[in-house]
């Protein structure tokens, strides 16, 4: 049996091995491309960071990966250094999707192809950009809302009640797209669920943890449901939820992202549901689009990665583990 | 600090001598402030409430005692906090398979070796406190980094009892040991020669090293302390949550710096007590609390508690004058 395995796994791996350097025969190998993107301080930048690596070398593309500590300034800076170097395409993770316009113009009058990812700006000005590929965090945020009526629903609860919103930073663009899109869709489909309070996690843990904190306070048994816009960020509402004396699995608990911790919460049944985006996905696509710019396929102004529901039913099948080095 | 600055604080006439006027009036409307939310704003005196305000003064007032003895040593402050928090995070959930009591031990561990290694090269090599701090933030965030692969690491079974456990409802174990670190900081700052030698250092280094202070071992000693705050803090706050990443402790730095200012300690150096950091901490903590429970804007948030700070170093920088 383990003879077949390595036998099989080491066909696989040929395979695997083989469509790459076919692939890599493609316009877009040896082009240089410079990534400015995000640092590996945040897991989800991490996981990606490492795959567009990967699969960046896979297609023979000469790729500079450029990070910063979520820094617009200093993206700014690194948009300028990039420039300087001539590359044939830049991939922009853009840390602030308005501070940087004036970045994007520079690389628009260098006459260099500028590809975006994870980050989308105001549509209005992208005549800077050949294409954005990533997340749609307004259909993630309307899903978010869908799932939160799917789960009073499965609770046999009725759609109405107080809820409370756990957002990201405050002003960035995905926070916005996001809150939309659950707002929009909530007022939609459920008129009788009133959006109490929101406040920001910044995507962190331990200030959702407080946020969540504050709000429980505040409104109480008035809360039937708790959105939360990353799954870490689920993970403080959950530990200030069980201070407050409240039980998770009688409120509608969404989270977002597929992330490893929503996983566990969403086995536990602490957690209802989660909506995928997954950084595997993400990266991917950005690649695609750098081999589309060079083999002169046509391009759409955005791709977006698929951001299916998830819950107790299918978090195996969807939710992959995201892949460690 | 003189002898006749000695006799200024002792005594109730003391607490409003200028050198210990702002810690007063700090600690005097943290005690109105609490009174009065208890009493106009609805469950904030709940148990769940109390110990919200706890587990979030605990961790930054932890990381802010540790600093302190960098600041009043007279070396400003120490910009690695966050950075050590983050890494301590990790160890602590990297190890609670131990128990939660060596997975602490190892937290702590590891920031005494990085307060250690940052007091010799500020204390012995004489290197810029500040630049010196921010290089070994980086440095630690980049080993942090190496080690975990940028990725949350998740403790099996969830929180522990030094996470989610409580004294009694509303006093969280990590209140408690906030407390403890409080009482020993005071005492070890205020009765014993370290903290003499500590706070003469930074009331005027040039004399201390005159008069045959052991400034070098005060210096290195309290980069330790530092460290080892830092590191609790970061263990307390993936104790809470079961994870640890290098989201940990982003604000930590700003935070501790404002608890400690607030509190009246002086950024000079030579003036404050470790005591003046808790009431800091826990002003911060339950104005912070009582923003959010009444569910104020961010903006507003960011407003009040930048205006509170700014407020406190100039009444500080004021008194400081007017004592002069």
């Amino acid at each position: 049996m383990n003879i077949i395995r390595s036998t099989f796994g080491a066909l696989l791996a040929g395979s695997l091995l083989a469509s790459a350097s076919v692939a890599a025969e493609g316009a877009q190998a040896g082009k240089k491309v410079i990534f400015l993107g995000a640092d590996d301080i945040c897991e989800y930048c991490a996981v990606y960071n490492d795959q567009i690596r990967k699969l960046a070398a896979e297609k023979g593309i000469d790729l500079e990966v450029v990070t910063n500590k979520f820094d617009p300034a200093q993206q700014a800076t690194q948009v300028d250094q990039a420039i300087a170097k001539r590359p044939d395409a830049i991939l922009l993770w853009t840390i602030d999707g308005t501070a940087l316009f004036p970045a994007m113009r520079k690389v628009q009058r260098a006459d260099i192809p500028l590809l975006l990812t994870d980050v989308q700006p105001d549509k209005a000005r992208e005549d800077l950009w050949v294409q954005y590929t990533g997340g749609n965090y307004e259909e993630q945020g309307s899903k978010s809302a869908q799932l939160l009526i799917n789960a009073l629903e499965a609770k046999g609860k009725p759609l109405e009640g107080g809820v409370i919103m756990i957002t990201g930073i405050v002003g960035q663009a995905q926070t916005i797209s996001m809150t939309k899109g659950f707002t929009e869709t909530l007022a939609d489909l459920a008129p009788n669920l009133e959006i109490l309070g929101a406040q920001p996690g910044n995507w962190d843990t331990g200030t959702s943890t407080q946020a969540a904190a504050g709000l429980f306070t505040k409104y109480g048994d008035e809360i039937v449901g708790v959105y939360a816009a990353e799954d870490i960020m689920m993970q403080g509402v959950l530990i200030a939820a069980e201070r407050a004396g409240l039980d998770p699995t009688e409120m509608a608990m969404v989270g977002g992202g597929c992330e490893p911790v929503g996983i566990k919460n969403i086995k536990a049944g602490l957690q209802y549901g989660t909506v995928l985006q997954s950084p595997v996905d993400e990266a991917t696509y950005a690649v695609q689009s750098i081999v589309d710019l060079f083999n002169g396929a046509e391009m759409s102004k955005s791709v977006y990665v698929p951001h299916p529901m998830v819950t107790a039913e299918n978090v195996d099948e969807v939710c992959q583990p995201w892949p460690t080095n | 600090m003189s002898a006749a600055t000695l006799s200024r604080t002792s005594g109730f006439g003391g607490l409003f001598a200028p050198a210990r006027v702002q810690a007063t009036v700090i600690q005097i409307a943290t005690v109105v402030m609490f009174l009065a939310a208890c009493a106009f704003i609805e469950n904030f005196a709940s148990a769940s409430n109390i110990s919200s305000i706890l587990y979030a003064a605990s961790t930054v007032g932890i990381a802010a005692v540790g600093l302190a003895s960098v600041t009043i040593s007279g070396n400003l402050f120490a910009l690695s906090l966050g950075s050590t928090a983050a890494f301590a995070s990790i160890v602590y959930i990297a190890a609670s398979g131990w128990g939660v009591l060596p997975a602490l031990a190892a937290s702590v561990a590891l920031g005494l070796v990085f307060g250690l290694l940052q007091g010799l090269v500020v204390g012995w090599l004489r290197c810029n406190a500040i630049i010196s701090t921010i290089a070994a933030g980086s440095l630690i965030a980049g080993l942090a980094t190496w080690v975990s692969d940028g990725r949350t690491v998740l403790a099996e079974g969830g929180p522990s009892w030094l996470g989610s456990g409580t004294l009694i409802p509303g006093v969280p174990w990590q209140a408690v040991l906030f407390l403890l670190i409080v009482i020993v900081g005071e005492v070890l700052m205020q009765r014993t020669r370290a903290g003499w030698e500590l706070r003469l250092r930074g009331t005027n280094p040039d004399a201390a090293e005159l008069a045959g202070l052991r400034v070098t071992r005060m210096v290195v000693l309290s980069y330790v302390l530092a460290g080892a705050g830092a590191a609790i803090a970061g263990a307390l706050i993936a104790a809470q949550s079961g994870t640890g990443n290098l989201r940990v402790g982003a604000d930590l730095d700003f935070s501790a710096i404002a608890a400690m200012l607030v509190g009246g300690v002086a950024i000079g150096g030579g003036r404050g007590r470790i005591i003046d950091v808790a009431s800091g901490t826990l002003f911060l903590a339950v104005l912070t609390n009582i923003l959010l429970v009444n569910n104020f804007a961010y903006e507003v948030q960011l407003m009040v508690k930048g205006l509170a700070v700014l407020v406190a170093v100039t009444a500080g920088a004021l008194l400081a004058r007017k004592k002069r």
